[in-house]
């Protein structure tokens, strides 16, 4: 029988070398990994990690500056807030619920929307069109308005934050996918499992989804970030997280008043949800970077 | 290129049709496209028949309604007996596993995402449910050295390999499922001219192997005239002439295989020789000419041409053409043309 | 006179794998009026090899040559100014995919037209008037509607008439064409190779055509020259190479053309061509030819001499008697 080859390629490197190779070329993009994984790993660790509970009142010592400060002790770091609880401990604590408010929000949004786009991009005709309509709709409102309304309608909790949020974000992954699976469908590798009898959920999940995840993995990194900030922002406006929460965008709402007079109770919740999505953001710049076949070099 | 030829086709194609409407604008109605009209011809076991024409002449389409991908507009086919027409449902589980078909672009006919070895099993894991796993597993690692490849690309991805090597796996993923017919639309058009002859011994081996029979579709006539038994050639949707691979290749009787057979570059410069120069482009499939298709851009054209479609009939012991003045020459071959060339 | 030279070639790519050679030591050379055809297969690096003379590689390509002489100037000192008025006026090139070749957001008319303004100095009403009479010279029939047409408006046979419309424009000295034909339907190709001809024939510049096909080299080329993972293997004229190759690889090629077959079975060549992480030691054609030996794998082969094709090989083929 004729061989297909006498000599055989060596090993080449997998996808993942690959994909990092191209990842670590765009440094923000290492940073921001970086960044992301300590406060991943602070997040996880959080019981271990914080010096105090971060509801326990310390009665004695109400807004006390941060260490470096005159009045600062090195009892408490970052200083406390109007109720006297350490900031540092809420901080720590802030960043588990911004991973948990952005992990579920993602899931919510990428499950829900990925099926509606393949059903959108499968079906064709006025089903498809009756989705991208409605999804047109939804993404015509402003996204914090359309969460705001939800959430006074649902009850201000932040599990409602962020059903809200993850309903808002949908539509971006609706389109994602679609269009996708309609550059997908008529490839020959489609053609070739509907002829060999594919049913339709198999052709959705096992054959074309998987080809389209690319994009889908990098909008979930951005939208991970717009969650947080997203949910920040229902915090502020009181109609997220509650308190004592320690989520980051509640503690700023308890704190408006005290600017001038205590910095540290308003700027360092701002400072954490800055970095925290600046990385994010840097880091799926990178991701897209890596993912994107067409700007590959070799 | 004797072969094993039975007796009874595997296919039968009646005058098989397909036409697609298109959007034609807001107001006007919708414009149909002709991509295929009337195509008639047999198929039998150990037996390659080719089909050749350019752009817009209809032969995707045709590999595509006989893989049962799409059914035909009008007209019917058998295959293995059991009728398609244009009424027939998705087609059985035995029906889908007679015939299997594969692409000319080996970078886009495999699944980036799949193994090897998922791409061999799935035909079995959908149509052969009761298989354990350890005979799918088998059979498709046997598939995989029959087609020349090794073990240990077993659980490798697509984009390790070659175009060559790709094209084999997508020939043995064709036939997983022991097809008795292969549509093989362009299998080599995409491969360079040394993997190309890798691919057509391997093509010429299995059919030994396995007798099976090959519909070729093919833009490269010397490529053709190498591995097909018979040949049909396809302008604009119909076929304008069709027999024996050699008789119509030496002595072309239609002027636009005439044309087609002497436009080829010959890999030979000191055969350089005038060719017949076809004025014009091919025509769309949207605006066909009224007659013959071939009538604008045809030298020999007589006012008939441009007022009714010639049928195809035999000229001889199979070669078919209607109103032939002379009927004379000898081999198998069918001509759709009021004024064949070489006649007499 | 030489109107092109170009010695010890080299084109490497940085990747995520490491350095690939895409052309390794590449001469070439074509007198005033010649035509060369480059053939190979891919992985042969020939378009790479004129983009980098053109200068039209990305920025992770690293080109180096010996020499690179155009016409007298030396293209490896070129500013980018004085390479951007060499290109496209002397030297010009047409590519394989007629459709997405030319811009789809302009007309036809309006690339012709921008071609003849970035290297020549007419007025508006000579520009329209040379266009028209490049569309005629090229063989579309009613050139002054066409100009007005998009690409996506005209077949691929035409829009390959307007890319050589566009590239004879400024009367070049030297014509590459990449593939032009590969397209394209067996009947439009024929049509295409006989208006580059009748060109070549009319205006006397020199014509480089690239192509995997070696029915099309027989029946244009004066001169051929084979390439195989990046290096020449072979170089002769077009007659004798078809009637006596002297390097392996051109011998197996022709033998493998199906038009040759003497029976069922197509000798095949083995193998596939050496990619970036199989690169073999010595001869690159080694692993595939049935002659190689031990000196074969070990060492790169030399460059023979004219009489033998300048094939690059231990022990070439010799047709004596």
């Amino acid at each position: 029988m004729s061989n297909a080859d006498s000599i055989d390629a060596a090993p080449r490197p997998n996808r993942f070398q690959e994909f990092w190779y191209y990842f670590r070329e765009n440094r923000g993009a290492v940073v921001g990994l970086v960044i992301f994984i300590s406060f991943l790993i602070v997040a996880l660790l959080a019981d271990i990690i914080a010096p105090h509970s971060p509801t326990h009142q310390f009665r004695e010592h109400l807004l006390q500056p941060p260490a470096w400060q005159d009045g600062g002790s090195m009892q408490f770091l970052l200083g406390t807030d109007p109720l006297g609880r350490d900031m540092l401990s809420r901080l720590i604590h802030g960043a588990r619920y911004s991973f948990f408010i952005g992990l579920v929000v993602v899931t919510l949004a990428v499950s829900g929307g990925v099926i509606t786009g393949l059903i959108a991009g499968f079906a064709g005709g006025w089903i498809d069109t009756l989705i991208m309509r409605l999804m047109d709709i939804v993404l015509a409102f402003p996204s914090l308005l359309l969460a705001l309304v939800m959430v006074a309608i649902l009850g201000p909790s932040l599990e409602n934050a962020m059903i809200a949020i993850a309903i808002v974000l949908q539509p971006h992954y609706v389109r994602l996918t679609r269009a996708s699976v309609l550059s997908e469908l008529p490839k020959d590798y489609v053609t070739s499992a509907r002829v060999a009898g594919a049913s339709i959920p198999r052709l959705m999940f096992v054959t074309v989804l998987p080809n389209c995840l690319p994009p889908i993995i990098v909008q979930a990194a951005l939208s991970f970030s717009s969650a947080i900030l997203d949910a920040a922002a229902l915090g502020f406006l009181g109609l997220g997280a509650q308190p004592p929460t320690p989520e980051w965008g509640t503690m700023l709402s308890e704190a408006r008043e005290f600017i001038l007079r205590a910095w540290w109770v308003v700027t360092l919740p701002g400072v954490a949800i800055l970095v925290t999505v600046l990385a994010i953001n840097l880091m799926g710049d990178g991701l897209r970077d890596a993912l994107d076949p067409k700007l590959k070099r070799s | 290129m004797a072969s094993t030829k039975s007796d009874s086709p595997l296919i039968v194609a009646d005058a098989i049709s397909r036409a697609y409407s298109v959007n034609n604008g807001w107001l006007r109605p919708d414009a149909t496209v002709h991509a295929l009209s009337e195509a008639s011809f047999e198929l039998h076991a150990g037996e390659t028949l080719a089909v050749v024409g350019e752009s817009g002449c209809g032969k995707s389409t045709l590999a595509r309604v006989l893989s049962l991908i799409e059914p035909p507009s009008s007209g019917k086919f058998t295959i293995n007996g059991t009728e398609i027409n244009p009424d027939s449902g998705l087609p059985s589980v035995d029906l889908r596993a007679s015939v299997a078909i594969v692409f000319q672009d080996p970078f886009g006919s495999l699944n980036p995402r799949q193994k090897i070895a998922q791409i061999l099993q799935e035909p079995l894991l959908i149509n052969r449910p009761t298989l354990s796993k350890s005979a799918r597993e088998a059979a498709s690692r046997e598939m995989l050295s029959l087609v020349g490849l090794r073990p240990e690309h077993y659980e490798r991805y697509p984009h390790m390999f070659s175009g060559g090597q790709r094209q084999r796996i997508a020939i043995a993923r064709a036939l997983m499922l022991d097809p008795k017919i292969l549509v093989l639309d362009e299998p080599v058009s995409a491969l360079d001219l040394s993997i190309q002859s890798q691919i057509l011994n391997l093509l010429v081996e299995l059919q030994d192997r396995l007798n099976l029979a090959y519909l070729f579709i093919s833009h490269d006539l010397s490529v053709v005239r190498h591995i097909a038994d018979e040949v049909m050639v396809m302008y604009l949707g119909r076929v304008v002439e069709k027999g024996d691979c050699r008789t119509v290749f030496e002595q072309p009787r239609h002027p636009y295989t005439q044309a087609l057979v002497s436009a080829t570059p010959v890999a030979d410069p000191s055969r350089r020789q005038q060719r017949i120069q076809l004025k014009g482009e091919l025509p769309s499939p949207l605006n066909p000419p009224t007659g013959c298709a071939f009538n604008p851009r045809c030298w020999l054209v007589q006012p008939q041409c441009q007022t009714s479609q010639p049928s195809l009939d035999i000229v001889a012991k199979g070669h078919e053409l209607e109103r032939c003045v002379d009927v004379k020459s000898s081999g198998a071959q069918a001509v759709a043309c009021y004024f064949p060339v070489n006649s007499g | 006179m030489a109107l092109l030279e170009v010695e010890n070639l080299s084109v490497g790519f940085s990747t995520a794998n490491g350095m690939f050679r895409a052309v390794d030591s590449l001469d070439v050379h074509v007198d005033a009026g010649d035509i060369l055809a480059i053939v190979g297969e891919s992985g042969s690096g020939k378009s790479v090899s004129m983009l980098a003379l053109m200068g039209l590689l990305p920025w992770v390509a690293n080109v180096t040559a010996d020499r690179m002489v155009f016409n007298g100037v030396n293209m490896l000192e070129l500013t980018a100014a004085a390479r951007r008025d060499i290109i496209g006026r002397e030297i010009t090139m047409i590519f394989q995919e007629p459709m997405s070749s030319l811009n789809p957001c302009f007309t036809v008319g309006f690339q012709i037209k921008e071609a003849l303004a970035a290297h020549l100095s007419l007025t508006r009403k000579q520009r329209h008037n040379r266009a028209i009479e490049l569309l005629e010279q090229v063989g579309l029939p009613e050139p002054e509607k066409r100009l007005r047409a998009f690409p996506h408006q005209l077949s691929g046979g035409m829009n390959q008439r307007v890319m050589i419309a566009m590239a004879i424009a400024c009367q070049p000295l030297l014509l590459i064409a990449d593939e032009p034909t590969t397209a394209l339907d067996v009947t439009i190709q024929a049509q295409i190779l006989e208006l580059l001809m009748q060109l070549q024939r009319d205006t006397g510049m020199a014509l480089i055509l690239i192509t995997h096909d070696m029915g099309v080299v027989a029946e244009t080329a004066q001169r051929v020259s084979v390439q195989y993972a990046g290096q020449k293997v072979e170089e002769q004229s077009v007659h004798q190479l078809f009637a006596n190759p002297h390097h392996p690889y051109t011998d197996a090629l022709l033998a493998a053309l199906p038009e040759r077959a003497s029976g069922r079975l197509l000798p095949s060549i083995p193998g596939v061509v050496p990619g970036q992480f199989d690169r073999p030691r010595g001869c690159l054609f080694s692993p595939r030819c049935e002659k190689a030996d031990s000196v074969c794998t070990n060492q790169s082969p030399p460059v023979s001499g004219s009489d033998l094709g300048l094939a690059r090989c231990h022990y070439p083929i010799r047709h004596d008697a």
